[in-house]
């Protein structure tokens, strides 16, 4: 089965769009299948909004190993089926913390697994008033990796909020002759591109 | 020999130790995937794996760690009048030489392990004197009944000498359903068994060391040296980051050593989360000496002395790949 991975910086909506995705195509309840850093699988079964409530967070590192959902999508007369999977956020350097190490050591060996990767920014951050780092190296490293290993495309996310317009512009400076979507994991907004991209891809 | 990485798995391991930050291990997946492989610098004079020939000098060429190697002059002594009494037929405490080490990465804790193995075996305690570091993912296995095997299998291969439990702590992570705990189970009666073979050491950052010990009561009486290894401060780096350069055969300018300085410096002011760690110091002149080479090359320059100087450009141009 083919997989789709979502990665990028930590808070940038992976998780909430990993749900939301999930939603939009019809899902309520869902089986998450939930791969440990040292190799051990375990699923968890919820309704789509306890998930929500329990994975999404406002602080960072909330998501310390791979989750992933079986998702179904109308391809022609049948379905295809892929895996999307959410993984830990990135950083630049190294992590004190050893466990959040080891995710994010599983997210980027995930990397050379997936057939598609799906690279998440946070568009309303970036675009921000008070926000001066710009896109940072991890970002920009990441991005030439991923494209080399899968079918590559970029998620800008949180564009319901003010600001992200201009932070969906400063990624499109700086990341050419990829595709972008600017989306929404709250209001679901831009998920219909998406899926006819992933349509395509997996 | 320091690491080429001929594997991606490598790079995971380094990326998951914080031996590598997420930039650097990305760079080398993708000079991996350009190259098939990434360039290798010789071996160093001065590389820790190399056999010394008498532990303590070894341990005492090494710079800062001055409480670690008192207390380690301490095990010595010990062990040796230890041996005397006996002979007298004096009352003699057991010898129980396991250890806790706690520590930031980079401030040498493995290096300290593997001079103290062949210490052990100089004395006779132990009879190999070999290290074995192993961490939570070469012990706990993925079914009941796997991770003792593994563990045991990890035991046995240390037999004769040290295992090296590298961040002990996570064995303790998932709770009482996690093998974690099986692995500690597994370890614990390995000590019993073995011994007269084996010494176990449990390393990791100080506070998460402190509150495990705290959190498995049992442990301080097994585990009764405790040796702490603080972070390097600015002069000891800076003589770590010149032995390094004169290993090597390199040397560094005067600008360069000013450079350096400043970088150093800056890092320890501002508490970067690296500050003090030996293992980026090193990372920074490898990184250095390949700058050089590439500047060398453009330049077409390959006269003795140019071919032995790092400049203050070579240390730049690597600490800003750093980032
Ligand atoms: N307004 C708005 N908020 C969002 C959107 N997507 C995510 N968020 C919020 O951003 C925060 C982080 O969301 P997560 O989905 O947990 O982010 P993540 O990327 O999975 O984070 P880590 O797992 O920590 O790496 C939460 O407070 C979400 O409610 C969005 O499209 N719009
Ligand atoms: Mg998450």
């Amino acid at each position: 089965m083919n997989k789709c991975l979502i990665v990028g910086r930590p808070n940038v909506g992976k998780t909430a769009f990993l749900l939301s995705f999930s939603r939009y195509l019809g899902l309520k309840d869902i089986e998450i299948k939930v791969r440990t850093s040292d190799g051990s699988i375990h699923s968890r079964k919820r309704r789509l909004e306890d998930a929500y409530s329990e994975l999404v967070q406002s602080s960072p590192h909330t998501t310390q190993e791979l989750q992933s959902v079986v998702l179904k999508l109308p391809v022609g007369k049948g379905y295809r089926v892929f895996e999307l999977v959410d993984s830990a956020g990135l950083i630049d350097g190294v992590h004190a913390n050893p466990v959040i190490r080891a995710a994010i050591a599983q997210t980027i060996e995930a990397i050379a697994a997936a057939s598609v990767v799906a690279h998440m920014f946070d568009a309303a951050l970036l675009g921000s008033a008070g926000y001066s780092e710009g896109i940072g190296q991890v970002d920009r490293d990441l991005f030439e990796y991923a494209k080399l290993q899968a079918d590559y495309f970029i998620l800008a996310n949180k564009m319901d909020l003010s600001g992200a317009e201009r932070g969906l512009e400063l990624i499109r400076s700086t990341f050419h002759q990829v595709p972008v979507f600017p989306v929404s994991a709250k209001t679901m907004e831009g998920f219909k591109e998406v899926k006819r991209h992933v349509s395509r891809l997996v | 020999m320091r690491p080429a990485y001929t594997n991606s798995r490598q790079i995971y391991q380094e990326l998951a130790k914080g031996n590598l930050g997420t930039v650097e291990a990305l760079h080398a997946l993708r000079l991996l995937q350009a190259n098939g492989s990434v360039s290798t610098l010789p071996a160093s004079a001065g590389d820790p794996t190399g056999k010394p020939n008498n532990a303590l000098e070894e341990l005492n060429k090494l710079i800062g760690l001055e409480a670690v190697k008192k207390l380690v002059e301490e095990i010595q002594a010990f062990v040796q009048i230890r041996r005397y009494r006996q002979e007298y037929g004096l009352k003699a405490e057991p010898l129980v030489l396991h250890m806790i080490f706690k520590g930031n990465p980079g401030t040498g804790k493995t290096t300290v392990a593997r001079i103290l193995g062949a210490l052990f075996k100089e004395l006779g305690v132990l009879s190999k004197g070999h290290l074995i570091e192993v961490e939570r993912a070469d012990l706990v296995g993925e079914y009941i009944g796997h991770t003792a095997q593994r563990t045991r299998e990890q035991v046995k291969k240390a037999l004769g000498g040290i295992l090296f439990i590298d961040e002990a702590y996570s064995l303790a992570r998932g709770g009482e359903k996690d093998f974690g705990k099986e692995a500690i189970d597994t370890l614990v009666k390995a000590m019993e068994d073995h011994k007269d073979e084996l010494i176990l050491i449990l390393a990791g950052y100080r506070r998460e060391m402190e509150k495990f010990v705290q959190s498995n009561p049992g442990l301080s009486s097994r585990f009764p040296i405790i040796l702490e290894f603080p972070d390097y401060n600015l002069t000891e780096l800076m003589e770590i980051a010149k032995l390094m350069v004169k290993e090597r055969e390199y040397r560094l300018s005067e600008a360069a050593e000013k450079c350096l300085y400043n970088l150093l410096k800056n890092q320890v002011d501002n508490y970067d989360e690296n500050r003090g760690n030996a293992r980026l110091v090193r990372n920074l002149v490898e990184r250095s000496i390949r700058r050089q080479a590439v500047r060398l090359t453009r330049a077409g320059q390959f006269d003795r002395n140019s071919l032995t100087v790092l400049t203050e450009a070579d240390i730049l141009a690597a600490a800003e790949g750093a980032e």
